[in-house]
């Protein structure tokens, strides 16, 4: 399942010096797997949109 | 350009001193931390040897060779770099700095201010030519880690590692950790050890990992390796200790940090990294070290009465014996 940052949290993986991550970061599901074995808070699943049944 | 500043007109006493930002000395350079080699100015040869033997049954006929000689040859360019900054010392003419001017419109000079104001500029240029060497990472550099494939193997890139790489802002050169990863375009050899978020409650188990994977060979040798680890480690260590029934795992003796009898030196690491490694394996390349200490201030055209301040310095970091070091990054 891909992962991402939620909405509106910061990740300061690396101290001050270092950038921030955020929803908008650019980064690999790699990257964002080993991010959410350090901040499991921060990091959801993106859920799949709801298929409209067909009519 | 005039002096960005906040300047209150002098009309009685000025508090001394002037309060300076707090910066960490240049402990890199200042203590030798690490292996300097200077007088090197463009395509410097640095050459490692690898061998491998192989022992075989006699014979009385024709031998085969076996085992390797190996020579890696590493061509080493400094990059040249500068700070430089432009000021008008017209602006502090009404300042606390004019106590100290000699009396005329031509003198604007403050003795007090290249005392203070660039004393402590100099020690910023010194910091963060340091920064960079520990932590200093170009955008190739960073661009070439994005792309390899992430594993847990030793002979992949962590994601941990992507991870860092991913969160530098892009600098002029690359420094320890950067070329740990990533040299001679291709992934480093380094001993790679995945860690995670160190807090003084997880610091001893943290470095126990680290520890674990120093190779016995640079335990064993004359010269001792250092654990090299970011200044915020020393009040986790502090805080650990407190409640450590036996003060022998991190042991602290006056200023200095041993873990296991392993020394830690603080540097300006990026938080959650450490690197593993003798002090000869760390190269700070340079046309000469004195560089860094020297600033020009001058006039901009003689003509004009602004000034600048000026260093001028080369600089690049090489990593030899790249197999018997330890990059921890959580």
């Amino acid at each position: 399942m891909a992962l991402k940052i939620k909405s509106g949290e910061k990740i300061q993986a690396y101290g001050a010096g270092c950038k921030e991550f955020d929803e908008n970061s650019n980064l690999s599901q790699a990257i964002l797997e080993h991010l959410k074995s350090r901040f499991p808070d921060k990091i959801e699943e993106i859920k799949e949109q709801k298929k409209e049944p067909k009519k | 350009m005039a002096i960005s500043a906040t300047i209150v007109d002098i009309r009685g006493k000025a508090y001394e001193p002037i309060i300076t930002e707090l910066l960490f000395e240049n402990k890199t350079v200042a203590d030798n931390l690490v292996s300097f080699e200077d007088d090197v100015k463009a395509n410097t040869i640095f050459t490692e040897n690898q061998n491998t033997v192989a022992m075989q049954a006699y014979t009385s006929g024709a031998p085969s060779s076996s085992g390797t000689l190996t020579i890696t040859d590493t061509l080493i360019t400094p990059t040249k770099l500068m700070f430089y900054q432009e000021f008008d010392p017209n602006s502090l003419r009404s300042s606390r700095f004019n106590r100290d001017m000699r009396p005329g419109a031509w003198n604007v000079a403050s003795s007090e201010f290249e005392r203070t104001v660039l004393a402590a500029y100099a020690k910023e240029v010194s910091y963060d030519a340091e920064l960079k060497f520990w932590s200093g990472l170009t955008a190739a550099t960073q661009t070439a880690i994005a792309a390899l494939s992430p594993g847990t193997a030793q002979n992949q890139v962590g994601a941990a590692e992507q991870s860092w790489a991913a969160a530098q802002t892009p600098a002029l050169v690359d420094g320890v950790i950067g070329r740990m990863i990533y040299n001679g375009g291709a992934l480093g050899t380094r001993i790679k050890v995945a860690g995670t978020t160190i807090s003084s409650s997880t610091v001893a188990a943290e470095y126990a990992k680290v520890y674990a994977a120093i190779p016995a060979v640079v335990l064993a040798g004359a010269e001792k390796p250092f654990i090299y680890a970011p200044h915020s480690h020393k009040q986790f260590i502090n805080i650990y200790n407190v409640s450590a029934t036996y003060r022998d795992l991190f042991s602290v003796q006056g200023d200095r940090y041993f873990y296991n009898n392993v020394e830690i030196k603080f540097v300006p690491l990026s938080e959650n990294v450490m690197v593993a490694a003798k002090p000869s394996h760390l190269v700070w390349c340079t046309d000469l070290v004195s560089d860094l200490n020297y600033m020009e201030i001058n006039k901009i055209a003689n003509n004009r009465d602004d000034m600048f301040v000026k260093h001028v310095f080369t600089q690049f970091t090489h990593v030899v014996n790249q197999a018997f070091n330890v990059l921890y990054v959580g």
